[in-house]
C-alpha cells in the first residue's frame, strides 16, 4: 500500500465524495439545530491519506485541536476522529451551553460532555450516510475528548488501534454559519483489513467497476 | 401532578438539554443516570412515569437497559433517543420494548411529540 491514493480510480473517488457530501449535508443539518443557527456548507474534499500524513493535513504537528475519537464497531471496525479548530471551541461552547468563558485547554465538565456530543453527534450524520450508501452496519462508541497538538492527539488514539491500516478516509467540509467558516474534518482509521473491505462492499453498492 | 420523567445519557450536556425542554413544559425530572446498570437501579426505586434512555453509553448500553427494566415492569414507558439512527438499531430498542425512537440532534418540539404520544 505504498500510494493510497491509488487505491481508488477516479470514478471512486467521485462516488465516494457524494457519501461525504451526503454526510456534510446530514452533519450541517445536525450542527444547525444543536447551535440554533442556520449552517450551510461549502465543498466537501474526501481524501484517502497516509496515518503519517495527518497532523501535515491538518496544519502541522504543533497545530493545536480538538479532537473527539470514538470506537466504531460493526462491518468496518475502525476509528472515528473529528476535529475541530482550537480556536473556535470558546464560541461553539457559547452556542451550545451558553458559557462565554470556556477555555480550551481547561474545559469544565459541561463544556467537555458538549463538544463530545457534538463530535458524536456529528460522526453519526457522517456514519448514517456511509450506511445509506454502503449497507454496512456502522455503530459508534462512547466518545472521548483530547485537547493538544495534533501530532499528540494521533499519538494518543492510535495507541488504541493496535492493528490498523497504514491510511486514513478524511471528509472535510467548511461548515459556515453567518460568513464564518468552522471547518470539521471528520476522519476514519480503519482497523487491518477493514479498509479493502469497505472498498469491495463499497465497489458493490455503486455498481462501480472493481479495483484493477 | 406533574408527569415523572427519567433521562439516561452518559452525556451531561445532553441530560441538560432534555431537562431544560421537559421542565419547561411542566414534566418533573425526578432523577438522572449516566448509564444503563445506574438506570436500571434508579428505575426501581424512582418508578418514574416515562424513561428517555441514549443507546451508545458506557458499563451498559440503553437497549440492554431497555430489555432490564421491561423485566422489571413489562409496562415501563421507554422512549430511546440516539445520534445513531439505522433501522436496524430502531428495530432492535422497539423490540426490547421501547415506545418510540428519536433521533438526536432534536428540536423541543419533537421530544415534547414524542414524549406526549409515548406517555398517551
Amino acid at each position: 500500500m505504498s500510494d493510497p491514493t491509488k487505491l481508488l480510480t477516479e470514478f471512486q473517488l467521485d462516488a465516494l465524495k457524494e457519501i461525504g457530501n451526503v454526510g456534510s449535508g446530514n452533519a450541517a443539518t445536525a450542527l444547525s439545530q444543536m447551535v440554533g443557527k442556520r449552517v450551510d456548507m461549502s465543498v466537501t474534499k474526501v481524501l484517502v491519506l497516509p496515518i503519517d500524513g495527518i497532523a501535515g493535513f491538518l496544519g502541522g504537528n504543533d497545530r493545536n485541536v480538538a479532537a473527539v475519537h470514538m470506537p466504531v464497531y460493526g462491518e468496518l471496525p475502525c476509528t472515528a476522529l473529528i476535529f475541530f479548530p482550537l480556536d473556535r471551541i470558546p464560541e461553539l461552547c457559547s452556542m451550545l451551553i451558553g458559557r462565554n468563558d470556556e477555555d480550551p485547554f481547561a474545559l469544565s465538565e459541561l463544556g467537555r460532555s458538549a463538544v463530545k456530543e457534538l463530535g458524536s453527534i456529528l460522526t453519526g450524520a457522517y456514519l448514517s450516510a456511509l450506511f445509506r450508501f454502503v449497507h454496512l452496519q456502522l455503530i459508534h462508541g462512547v466518545p472521548g475528548l483530547v485537547v493538544d497538538m495534533a501530532q499528540a492527539v494521533l499519538d494518543t488514539v492510535l495507541v488504541e488501534l493496535e492493528q490498523r491500516d497504514e491510511v486514513a478516509i478524511v471528509i472535510e467540509t467548511e461548515f459556515l454559519e453567518n460568513d464564518r467558516a468552522l471547518t470539521g474534518s471528520f476522519f476514519l482509521l480503519p482497523e487491518a483489513g477493514s479498509l479493502q473491505k469497505f472498498f469491495s462492499a463499497f465497489t458493490r453498492a455503486m455498481g462501480l467497476p472493481g479495483n484493477a | 401532578m406533574a408527569q415523572k420523567v427519567m433521562l439516561v445519557d452518559d452525556a451531561s450536556f445532553m441530560r441538560m438539554m432534555l431537562k431544560n425542554i421537559l421542565v419547561g413544559s411542566g414534566y418533573e425530572v425526578v432523577g438522572e443516570a449516566e448509564n444503563g446498570a445506574k438506570a436500571v437501579e434508579q428505575y426501581k426505586s424512582l418508578k418514574p412515569d416515562l424513561v428517555m434512555m441514549d443507546i451508545i453509553m458506557p458499563e451498559m448500553g440503553g437497549i440492554d437497559a431497555v430489555r432490564e427494566i421491561m423485566k422489571v415492569n413489562p409496562s415501563a414507558k421507554i422512549l430511546m433517543c440516539s445520534s445513531m439512527g439505522q433501522q436496524s438499531l430502531v428495530v432492535e430498542a422497539i423490540q426490547a420494548g421501547a415506545k418510540d425512537f428519536i433521533v438526536k440532534p432534536f428540536q423541543p418540539s419533537n421530544v415534547l411529540d414524542a414524549v406526549k404520544k409515548a406517555l398517551g
